[in-house]
Parts: C-alpha cells; sequence; structure tokens
C-alpha cells in the first residue's frame, strides 16, 4: 500500500515538472530549457 | 583604488572568451540581459583572499555604434552608470596582429571616460606574423594607460593582469581621439552617416598612430597562412576538402566512441540487475531498475558520441577554420535566398538550434532573419546524434566500404547532408513565398590559423556534455517514470485478461517463450499500450509500430527521449534475466500483424528521415516563438516540418521496402 502511495506522489511528480516545462516553455518569453545553459536566468526566477 | 566590478570588450575573434575562461575557470554562468535576448556571461575572479571580483564578458562587437541587439548591449550598458552591471574598470583585449580593427573600439571605450586595461591579447600569433608593438609608446598616447600583453593559448601575462587589478591606478585624461563629432555621435547613436564620417576620422588617426607604435614585417608564418587559404577557400577544393573533414569526423565517431560506449551499456544494465537482485522486490524497485536506471542509460551512452562531435566543433572554431567555412558557404547559399549572415547560425545550428536561432539576430533584414529562423531547425544537431546512432546500428550492416570506409558513418554523413540540402531548398522556397529581394552581404574578418587552445576544448566538452546529461537527464528520468506507470498499469482488469490467455507452457523449457509473452501482452493491455494502438493507424503506412508512435509523442519534449522511451518500453517488456541489449531487444521485435521484424532497413530509413525533418523540439519552439514575438510561425514551422517528416519518411518507406 505504502509502495504505492509512493509510487503515485512519484508519477504525479514527474506529470507536474513536465506539465510546468511545457507551460513554462510556452507561454514565457524566456527559455527554459536550460539547452544554452541559461542558469543565471533560472537562478533569478528561483529567486522572484 | 579597490575594484569589485570589471568588464571585458573587444572584438569579435579577439580570444575575449579564452581570456574570460582564463580569468574565471569554472566560476562562471550564462544568463540574459533584461529585455532583450542576449547572452550574459558572468564570471568570479579572486584576486586576493579578501577581495573577489566579478567580471562581465560583453558581447564582441566592432565598434560601440550599435548594429544588432548584442553590440546595442554594450553601449546601453556603458552609457550607464547606474546599471547594475555598470563596470569599475574595462579590459579592452585586442588582437595584437590586427591592431588597427581593434584599436577602433578601443578609442571609442576610452573615450568614455571609463578606466580601461588595453590587453594585447594573442600576442604569439602577432609576433609570427612579424609584427612588433611598442607598448610603452601605445600607453604614452592615452596618457599612460595600463596596458598589458597576453597569450591567452599559453596563459602568459594574466598574472601581471590580476597585479594590476589588485592595484589599479588611473591614468592621466588625455583623449586624443575625443572630438566635437564623437560627442555629437555618441549623444545621438540614430544618425549612422555621422556614426561613419567619425569612424573614418578614428581610422585616419589610428593609422597615423600606428606608425610610431608598430612594426610590420613579412614572415613565413603570412605566407603560410595565405598558402593555406588558397586550397581551403579555393571554389571546387574548398568545398571537397570540407566534405572530407566531415566525412572523417563522422567514420571517427563511430570508430572511436564505440569502446566507452559500451562500457556505458555494460555498467547501466549491471546497476539495474544489482539493484533488482538486491533489493526487496516490489514496484519501487522495477520502477527504478525497469524504468529510470535504462532511460538515463539510454542517453548516457552518447555521451562519448556528443563529447566527440563538440570536440571537432571547438577544434574547427579554434583552428580558424570554421571561419573559412562561413566562407565557402555563403556562396553556396547565396542562390537559395539566404543571407550571407545566415551562415553562421545554420552552422551553429548542427550543435544546438537554439543558441543557431539567437544568433541570427546579427541578421538586419527582417524576412531574411526569418528564413534563416525557419530552416534552421533542418540542420541535425546533436539532440538527433542518439537518434540516428541507435537506428543506424539497428538496420545498416557493419560493413566497410572499399575495406577503410564504414558504412554506418557514411550513413550518419548521409544524414547530416540530407539535413543541410533541405535547409537550403526549404529556403528557396520562403524566398519566392515572402517575395525577399532584400540584397545583403556578408562582410567577415578572416582570423589567423592557429593551434588549438586545449583548456579552451577541454571547457566546452565538459559543458555541454554536462548540459546534454543534466538536463536532458531531467527531462528523461521524468518521462521515464510517467512511461513505466502506463506501461506498468492498465484500464480495469485488461492485462490480467491478456495474461491469462496466454496459454501455459506444455515443456518446462519453454518457460522463457511464456514469459516472453506473458510481458508482451501485459504491455500491450497497458494504458501506454491502449494509447499506442490508438495512434498506430497513423503512423502504420510509415513501417513503425506502437510503441515507436509513444517514442515520437514522448520526443517532441527533445529529440533525444525517444531513445530513453524506447529503453523504457522495452525494459518493462524484457524477461530481467534476458542479458540482451536494447538494440537486441529491438533487432528481435515481431509485428504480430504480419510476423515479420519491426525494424527493417525500409522502416528504419523510413524513421531516421522522419527525424531529419521533424520539429521535435519543445525548446526550439519556444525560442522561434520568443524571436518572431509571434506563434504564428512557431506554428508554420511545425506544420510545414511534421509535413516534410511524414511524407517523406513514407516515401522513404515505399522506396526501401
Amino acid at each position: 500500500m505504502l509502495q504505492t502511495v509512493l509510487i503515485v506522489i512519484i508519477f504525479a511528480s514527474a506529470c507536474y515538472y513536465m506539465g510546468r516545462l511545457a507551460y513554462r516553455n510556452l507561454t514565457s518569453k524566456d527559455c527554459h530549457c536550460g539547452s544554452c545553459g541559461d542558469t543565471a536566468l533560472r537562478e533569478d526566477i528561483k529567486k522572484t | 583604488m579597490k575594484i569589485s566590478k570589471v568588464a571585458l570588450v573587444g572584438n569579435p575573434n579577439s580570444g575575449k572568451t579564452s581570456v574570460f575562461n582564463l580569468l574565471t575557470g569554472l566560476n562562471q554562468h550564462v544568463g540574459n540581459y533584461p529585455g532583450v535576448t542576449v547572452d550574459k556571461k558572468v564570471g568570479h575572479m579572486t584576486l586576493a583572499t579578501d577581495h573577489k571580483v566579478s567580471i562581465t564578458d560583453l558581447p564582441g562587437t566592432y565598434s560601440i555604434y550599435p548594429r544588432s541587439d548584442d553590440e546595442q548591449v554594450v553601449i546601453d550598458l556603458l552609457n550607464n552608470p547606474d546599471h547594475p552591471d555598470y563596470p569599475e574598470v574595462i579590459i579592452v583585449v585586442v588582437d595584437s596582429a590586427n591592431l588597427e580593427h581593434n584599436l577602433l573600439l578601443f578609442t571609442q571605450i576610452y573615450d568614455l571616460r571609463i578606466p580601461v586595461i588595453l590587453a594585447l591579447n594573442m600576442s604569439d600569433v602577432a609576433q609570427r606574423r612579424g609584427v612588433e608593438i611598442d607598448k610603452l609608446k601605445l600607453s604614452e598616447m592615452f596618457g599612460g594607460i595600463n596596458v598589458i600583453q597576453l597569450n591567452s593559448r599559453k596563459g602568459t601575462g594574466f598574472d601581471d593582469l590580476k597585479k594590476l587589478l589588485l592595484d589599479f591606478k588611473t591614468s592621466d585624461s588625455f583623449y586624443p581621439f575625443y572630438s566635437e563629432n564623437s560627442e555629437a555621435v555618441l549623444s545621438n547613436l540614430d544618425d549612422p552617416s555621422a556614426q561613419i564620417l567619425e569612424t573614418e576620422q578614428r581610422f585616419k588617426k589610428i593609422r597615423k598612430y600606428l606608425n610610431f607604435i608598430e612594426k610590420k614585417s613579412y614572415t613565413a608564418s603570412k605566407s603560410l597562412s595565405r598558402k593555406v587559404d588558397k586550397v581551403l577557400i579555393h571554389p571546387i577544393a574548398g568545398y571537397i576538402i570540407f566534405l572530407g573533414i566531415l566525412f572523417s569526423i563522422f567514420q571517427t565517431i563511430y570508430s572511436v566512441a564505440e569502446v566507452p560506449m559500451e562500457l556505458i551499456d555494460s555498467v547501466f544494465f549491471s546497476s539495474s540487475h544489482w539493484l533488482k537482485e538486491h533489493l526487496p522486490s516490489g514496484v519501487l524497485t522495477n520502477l527504478l531498475a525497469e524504468g529510470i536506471i535504462p532511460g538515463l542509460g539510454g542517453v548516457v551512452i552518447f555521451v562519448p558520441q556528443i563529447a566527440l562531435l563538440f570536440l571537432f566543433i571547438v577544434v574547427l572554431e579554434e583552428t580558424g577554420y570554421m571561419s573559412r567555412v562561413v566562407f565557402i558557404m555563403d556562396k553556396l547559399m547565396r542562390p537559395f535566398g539566404l543571407n550571407g549572415k545566415s551562415v553562421v547560425p545554420l552552422i551553429s545550428g548542427v550543435a544546438c538550434a537554439i543558441p543557431a536561432i539567437m544568433a541570427t539576430r546579427t541578421i538586419h533584414h527582417w524576412k531574411d532573419r526569418l528564413i534563416t529562423i525557419m530552416v534552421t531547425p533542418l540542420m541535425s544537431c546533436s539532440a538527433r546524434l542518439p537518434v540516428y546512432t541507435l537506428l543506424i546500428a539497428l538496420v545498416i550492416p557493419d560493413v566497410l566500404i572499399l575495406e577503410i570506409f564504414n558504412l554506418k558513418g557514411i550513413v550518419l554523413l548521409g544524414l547530416y547532408v540530407l539535413g543541410l540540402v533541405s535547409a537550403l531548398l526549404v529556403a528557396g522556397v520562403f524566398k519566392f513565398l515572402l517575395k525577399t529581394d532584400e540584397k545583403s552581404y556578408l562582410v567577415m574578418e578572416m582570423p589567423g590559423y592557429k593551434l588549438p587552445y586545449f583548456k579552451n576544448i577541454l571547457y566546452t566538452i565538459l559543458e555541454k556534455s554536462s548540459i546534454f546529461v543534466w538536463q536532458a537527464g531531467k527531462i528523461i528520468m521524468a518521462i521515464s517514470i510517467i512511461l513505466w506507470v502506463l506501461a506498468s498499469y492498465g484500464p480495469g482488469n485488461k492485462m490480467e485478461e491478456a495474461v491469462s490467455r496466454v496459454e501455459l507452457p506444455n515443456n518446462p523449457t519453454d518457460q522463457d517463450d511464456y514469459e516472453s509473452e506473458v510481458n508482451s501482452a501485459r504491455l500491450s493491455n497497458s494504458w501506454i499500450g491502449h494509447l499506442g494502438h490508438v495512434i498506430e493507424p497513423g503512423i502504420a503506412p510509415l513501417g513503425y509500430d506502437w510503441k515507436i508512435g509513444i517514442s515520437l509523442i514522448t520526443s517532441f519534449a527533445a529529440r533525444e527521449i525517444f531513445v530513453g522511451s524506447m529503453a523504457t518500453i522495452y525494459s518493462v517488456e524484457q524477461d530481467f534475466n534476458d542479458g540482451s541489449s536494447l538494440i537486441e531487444r529491438m533487432r528481435s521485435e515481431i509485428n504480430p500483424a504480419t510476423g515479420l521484424p519491426v525494424y527493417t532497413l525500409a522502416s528504419g530509413i523510413s524513421l531516421m528521415v522522419f527525424y531529419v525533418f521533424a520539429m521535435q523540439c519543445m525548446s526550439t519552439l519556444a525560442i522561434v516563438y520568443r524571436e518572431t514575438k509571434s506563434w504564428k510561425w512557431p506554428f508554420i514551422q511545425t506544420v510545414y516540418m511534421t509535413t516534410l517528416a511524414y511524407l517523406s519518411a513514407l516515401l522513404a518507406y515505399n522506396i526501401f521496402n
């Protein structure tokens, strides 16, 4: 039972992560993929 | 004067980035300037135990009179003392072998009245070309400014530079290049004719001054460089040599990367096996051993190839050969409506379409820029390499052509050439549709040939490989989890019902076959199996089964996820005692409808062709939206690329079937 709950949490987190990534990429004017190494930008986002 | 903020300014190709890397090491990060899409590189350097300096590497520019967003950033920052990155000292990095052109920017920066250090970089190249610079006279001409000689390839002169920064002294206020014209131009940056006039006046003065500070003698090195150029940029030999270099690169990628790839594969496989044996059995162990580890392994295995690709790219850049490639490609691209300035973004697209599309900002005409943005994703980027490699290993026989050349390497080169040719043809179509007849010329400085700088190569390979692993790795981990859950559970009792329909073996020796059939039945009736069967009719004409369909969908996030997704799907289905690799499992896959192998030469080539053309990259779409400021162009790009991919894959399948 505990393992099933954990799997549900992990699955939900993975879905949330992918959904957030897609949403940010498709709605923001800034790049969030990280392919260009814009770590500073992501740090700024965290701060704000 | 204790300084804490320094800016690095210099012409493109002045070795500014090498100086920045040597001063900051790995203590650097890349960001964006607010409001514009220009990279902002900031690093830190320790001068003394209690004295740290932040260094901003400003975009390379020939002048402070802006012609592009990159150049605008430089003047916006240097003209605004309230800017958070406004420097206390500017290090102007100049190419000692090309002082006349480089001093233009220096005199302009100097006239802004910000304390400067003039760094005469590439002193070794200047020496080889017989250029001698009188440092003392140069300093005196600008009121005793700090002039320092650097050799970023050997790393000499950097200790002196740090000492200068530690105990920085300003020079006398003496501005020999500043005139009323300069003041007028700086106060109104929108008057190009006044800028041209002022620039010409500066150049006249610079030439006069150079008679006193620079001595030039004709050297064997310069002569050799010219002789080499005669061959490398020859109208016919130039292209043959370039193709030969590309050919050698792809042959090497295949032959050298094989051993480390096999090693990584065995490490991930053993890890999966070890976890399954030593962790308590249960769904969490299954998720780890069947989902996450194989998914990540499917990506990490390609690090040697990605590292090799970037090794070659950076060596070609560092030696100065890439500039020759840009020069010869300019002629090739013009008939297809591509601007001379489109060459750099298109060639950068071989590494990654995102910075390549950002590099189109240097293209002045909007329609030319738009065409370049629209076709750049057709260039085969490094994310396609894992997909190509997997499919080539799967369907292309391991044979030698003329007993030397590996057929697999030839096919890989063919895929890259197909990307380039299609980019040119599509650009021609866009040129016709957008009715662009604007003429523009590529003006570029041909840097001298030089030996590559080892540290730069190392930094680039480390940076690119770690971005590939960490950024793609995070997405692959999330998708592996999602895929594993969707492949391990199904709607209602359908999975159990499907398993009960599998006949029990009569003979104990058939036990393995039975388990394999059970796993297939479970997967086929899982959530992902149902979804796959829904999309299967749409992709069946291309020779794909539902598992490929699922991986096509997940790889829309990023192309390399295709491999991770296949690894996860096949791992869920695999009998864990079976030690076969992903390629072996895929090779033995049989289409239940036809009874024939799924991965044939026809379906493999069809899939490779699909990936050459398909817009399978969410991040590229986001960048196109950001650069065009409209959803119209990313939409058009996705539609035309997907249609092209589908039709070409269909054609390829029918030709080879």
